[in-house]
């Protein structure tokens, strides 16, 4: 079975009908489950002889089943439940035992479940898996899933059993399960024959008829049908998947030339012999840079959150420390100096205590100010207020911080507001020409206020009246613990501990990036070691006249993995590591903790996060 | 679209029924009533006795009866059941004013 020859068109498609399909079924068990519908069982032979049945293939009994039959596609998401369960169905009286055969790759065949009405020979049948049909058999499954044609013995002879089986404990084990009367139907959907069922009454049970044989073709329709949805469902994950995947290479892609821009204007903004004007005009490339680097981790933040992924690394934070260095970062610029807006900050003098990430935090604060800024114009205002008040909602007590922002901006259109935190969406279309930006912000920020419990809103009173942001965050368990701790890691004084140099091995690939951090790490006085290959670093490693306190390392390396690299090193010498990595998403970092790994950084990297980094993985040595 | 008028629509159904069973009654009574109060005069509709006509159930794909389908305007629905519960009949064929 194979899904490379489908267009994404076709496949969406596809899901599309899969969906109506399921909501047919849905809506068909429900009616006969409450009397208000009749299940109806019409043949291919009684269309062709335009006979109507109804209720009279066989008994109640039969109805039953199909009734529960047309359960099977509703379920059908997992594939092999799905078919332990239509098997259980069959011989919980239709049949005393089945097996289902699945056409797989290659023309081979795959017995996929063998049930028994009684569990004591359950063991006896499983046996039967080991001998699944071959494609080219003249008969039994084989013969059924290249004819498309069911088959029925309604009484099995002596002879037969011996000409069935393909070596004689095969046909010993078939024996002792004393089939006596047969069916064999194929699973067919959309014109593909997918398998077989193969139904048999035991010894004293009854021996199938043509009404049983019409009965059994239905159920292998819908049985078929559930493994096609199955099927359908799956490629769709997939498909899912490869665009998460594909999200999180493009990603890094985007990322790995922003590393050595980032680094070399670093150190030449520090550089004093540069002139003034110069500096400045760096500062600004910087600022766009890390506006860039912004923009990827979004969408990468968006990915996560898409699959609620997106964790909390949670401490006790003074949410007063963490606001105003907000407004100085977003609002501390050219904007407030040059008189075009004006920030009013109206925060509660007391200082309050949130159990929070603050980085995510600040990201939400940041993303909520940024706006107000963008969309506010010459001569606006922006207000920044906190207070507490006591919980609203009443499945939980204790207080709650608010926090508004409200700006004098373009406003928002009542239509708007409910969108505005969806991604991809800004509240106009000519905005995003206007303004710039993907609309990640807001859905982003959303996510983050409400895992930490907390609700993002959003009012306007209409276009050209501004809008105000209020976020609202239960206070932390232990206010008093509270005070210092401050989310301030990402721009945390540079604290380099120059009278210890480190020797450090840099394996890095990439030429600029090598080069960029390599002048970096100097420029810190620590010693560097470089190598461009898992093989060139090893060497490097075991050669090096001075033992190597830290191994820095790329990720993607020419002959091999940094994952490997930092395993080897870990193991041979006992070497603490920093990933760098393109990188980002949770599966990623988890595979560089487990390789040894003390800290996994996603390119590009400032020059501050790596010295705190570098420290951290030093004291923690 | 501006709120308000709109095209009158004219509604295609087909009820399936199986003889004349007392949810098949049922439901061509709830159909009759419901198209006068819903649909006056914008809507076409046929029965469908299966006991004649057994092989025009593969094409609409019934499972159940009764059945009725929506077949225009696309896309086709289904409601499957007596009709006797009028919201979801007025969910299913989308004729919900929407708020």
């Amino acid at each position: 079975m194979s899904f490379a020859g489908r267009t994404r068109e076709q496949l969406v498609e596809e899901v599309a009908e899969l969906r109506e399909r399921l909501r047919d079924a849905e809506e068909t068990l429900r009616a006969i489950r409450e009397g208000e519908a009749d299940a109806l069982v019409i043949t291919e032979r009684q269309q062709d002889e335009k006979v109507y049945a109804l209720k009279s293939v066989r008994a109640e009994e039969n109805l039953r089943l199909l009734a529960d039959a047309g359960a099977m596609p509703t379920e059908a998401l997992d594939l092999a439940a799905t078919l332990q369960r239509a098997a259980r169905l069959a011989v919980s009286g239709f049949a005393d035992w089945c097996v289902i055969d699945l056409a797989a790759e290659e023309g081979r065949i795959e017995r996929v479940v063998a049930a028994h009405a009684d569990p004591g020979r359950q063991a006896l049948i499983e046996e039967l898996k080991r001998f699944p049909p071959r494609g080219d058999e003249p008969h039994g499954p084989a013969l059924v899933l290249r004819t498309g044609r069911s088959q029925r013995l309604a009484q099995w002879s002596p002879e037969c059993l011996e000409s069935v089986g393909q070596d004689p404990e095969h046909r010993r084990t078939f024996a002792a399960l004393e089939p006596r009367s047969s069916l064999q139907v194929p699973l067919a959907a959309r014109g593909r024959i997918l398998g077989v069922w193969s139904f048999y009454s035991s010894s004293s049970r009854r021996s199938y008829d043509e009404s049983d044989q019409e009965l059994a073709e239905e159920l292998g329709r819908r049985a078929a049908l559930a493994i096609d949805n199955a099927r359908l469902y799956g490629a769709a994950q997939a498909a899912n998947l490869a665009k998460d995947k594909f999200l999180a290479t493009l990603s890094h892609e985007l990322r790995t030339p922003l590393t050595p821009v980032l680094a070399v204007i670093s150190s030449l903004e520090g550089d004093d012999r540069l002139e003034v004007r110069v500096r400045e005009s760096l500062a600004m490339v910087r600022r766009n840079v890390e506006l860039e680097a912004r923009l990827i981790d979004d969408l990468l933040d968006l990915t996560r959150i898409a699959r609620g992924k997106l964790e909390l690394s949670r401490r006790q934070t003074d949410l007063r420390l963490l606001l105003e260095q907000a407004v100085e970062n977003c609002c501390g610029g050219q904007d407030m100096a040059s008189g075009r807006l004006i920030v009013v900050k109206d925060l509660a003098a007391a200082d309050f205590t949130v159990w929070a990430d603050s980085p995510r935090l600040s990201q939400v604060f940041g993303n909520l100010l940024n706006n107000a800024v963008k969309f506010t114009p010459s001569g606006g205002t922006i207000t920044v207020r906190s207070w507490s008040e006591a919980r609203s909602r009443a499945e939980t007590e204790g207080e709650e911080i608010v926090v508004q922002i409200s700006d004098t901006g373009i406003g928002i259109r009542p239509g708007a507001l409910g969108q505005i935190f969806n991604a991809f969406e800004q509240g106009d279309q000519s905005i995003s020409h206007r303004f710039g930006g993907l609309g990640l912000g807001l859905a982003i920020s959303k996510a983050i206020v409400e895992l930490h419990g907390g609700r993002l809103s959003a009012e306007s009173e209409g276009i050209g009246r501004g809008a105000t942001f209020t976020v609202r965050l239960p206070v932390g368990r232990r206010r008093q613990e509270a005070a210092k701790v401050v989310g301030a890691e990402r721009r945390g004084a540079p604290r380099a501990d120059e009278s210890h140099p480190l020797h450090i091995l840099l394996a890095e690939d990439h030429a600029d990036t090598a080069e960029a951090l390599a002048a970096l790490l100097e420029g810190l006085g620590h010693r560097i070691t470089m190598a461009g290959t898992v093989a060139g670093a090893l060497e490097a490693a075991a050669a090096a006249d001075a033992p190597i306190d830290l191994v820095i390392s790329d990720l993607g390396l020419p002959d091999g993995s940094g994952l490997d690299l930092m395993r080897e090193l870990s193991r041979r010498h006992h070497l603490p590591g920093i990933a760098l990595s393109g990188y980002g998403m949770e599966e990623d970092i988890e595979k560089s903790r487990q390789a040894g790994f003390a800290r996994h950084l996603t390119k590009p990297v400032t020059l501050d996060l790596l010295k705190d980094v570098i420290d951290q993985v030093r004291e923690r040595d | 679209m501006a709120a308000g008028v709109e095209e009158p629509e004219v509604c295609e159904l087909r009820l399936y029924v199986a003889g004349q069973t007392p949810k098949s009654v049922t439901a061509l009574a709830n159909l009759t009533k419901l198209c006068e109060d819903h649909l006056a005069g914008r809507y076409h509709f046929e029965v469908i006795d299966l006991l004649e006509h057994p092989q025009l159930a593969r094409g609409d794909q019934i499972l159940a009866i009764p059945t009725l389908v929506r077949r225009l305007p696309t896309p086709v629905r289904k409601i499957i059941g007596d009709l006797s519960n009028t919201d979801r009949v007025l969910t299913g064929l989308n004729l919900r004013p929407r708020s």
